[in-house]
């Protein structure tokens, strides 16, 4: 993993968190504000972010491995855990998965064998992703 | 529903929305990781063998963007309506919340909606959804008892 090319990512990241506007807590509870004075900036921020992104994911999905492939710890065949955290396995959190499901947990894809509830709250749980 | 044309900055959000797109776009391309801001300062809090060098690297490349801004951009203009504890609270939920929901608006937000991950979707759409509620409760329902 290239120390240089995080360092970049980190600070183009930063910089279009600036740019924005979205450095400003009060900017971000503005488009929270529905019944206020609403702020709408916040969506077009997720929406170029998310079309960029989007071809981006596409296209390292048709990648066997990362550019920066030198470094063995990145070959995309781990990644792809990254870029696919569906395949990653299953963890749960707080062990007590009466009480609270996690987003999406009705989504993964032991619900069909699993036969999840109506909050997704059994077992299939673990198998909300470890996105990190 | 009234808009704050006074503050509301389509152009510049857009362009800044592409610029953090581009660097979640590099981030998978070159190091074939997602950039999910939670999960990389996450990952240094709680080591493990020895990936420390590149979340270091992110978050120092993070660090340094305001200080690169301001030597060529004016102000950056930063309202926090809130005292201190308030803020505490309010980050130990924030804090609590990415991880349990195991990923924040960069994770989930960008490159999980990005991926179309229906996890990530649902998860982005919770955490709009009761951002929503809790401004609403907090600015309009309850805003005189606070």
């Amino acid at each position: 993993m290239s120390i240089f090319s995080s360092f970049i990512t980190g600070l183009v990241f930063g910089l279009g968190l600036i740019l924005s506007g979205m450095a400003n807590p009060g900017k971000v509870v503005s488009f929270l504000d529905l019944a206020g004075n609403w702020d709408p900036s916040l969506a077009f921020v997720m929406g170029g972010a998310v079309t960029v992104a989007f071809f981006a994911f596409r296209a390292a999905g048709r990648r066997s491995r990362s550019l920066g492939e030198s470094d063995p710890g990145c070959t995309l065949a781990r990644n792809r855990c990254a870029a696919d955290p569906g395949q990653r396995h299953v963890r749960n959190r707080l062990g007590g998965c009466r009480l609270l499901p996690r987003p999406g947990a009705g989504f993964t894809r032991h619900r069909a064998s699993q036969g999840a509830d109506l909050f997704g709250c059994n077992a299939c749980w673990n198998a909300a992703l470890q996105l990190s | 529903m009234t808009i704050d044309w006074m503050h509301f900055t389509p152009w510049t959000s857009l362009a800044g929305g592409a610029l953090i797109g581009t660097a979640a776009a590099a981030f998978i391309l070159i190091n074939g990781r997602i950039t999910a801001i939670s999960g990389i300062v996450a990952g240094v809090l709680t080591p493990r063998s020895g990936d420390q060098g590149w979340r270091l690297a992110f978050i120092a490349g993070l660090i340094a963007a305001p200080s690169l801004w301001l030597t060529f951009a004016p102000q950056i203009e930063v309202h926090v309506e809130a005292g201190t504890a308030a803020l505490f609270a309010a980050g130990l939920l924030v804090g609590i919340g990415a991880r349990y929901g195991s990923g924040c608006t960069s994770g989930h937000g960008i490159c999980g909606v990005a991926r179309l991950s229906r996890r990530s979707l649902m998860a982005t759409a919770t955490f709009m959804l009761t951002g929503f509620a809790t401004v609403y409760l907090l600015r309009h329902v309850f805003a005189g008892l606070l």
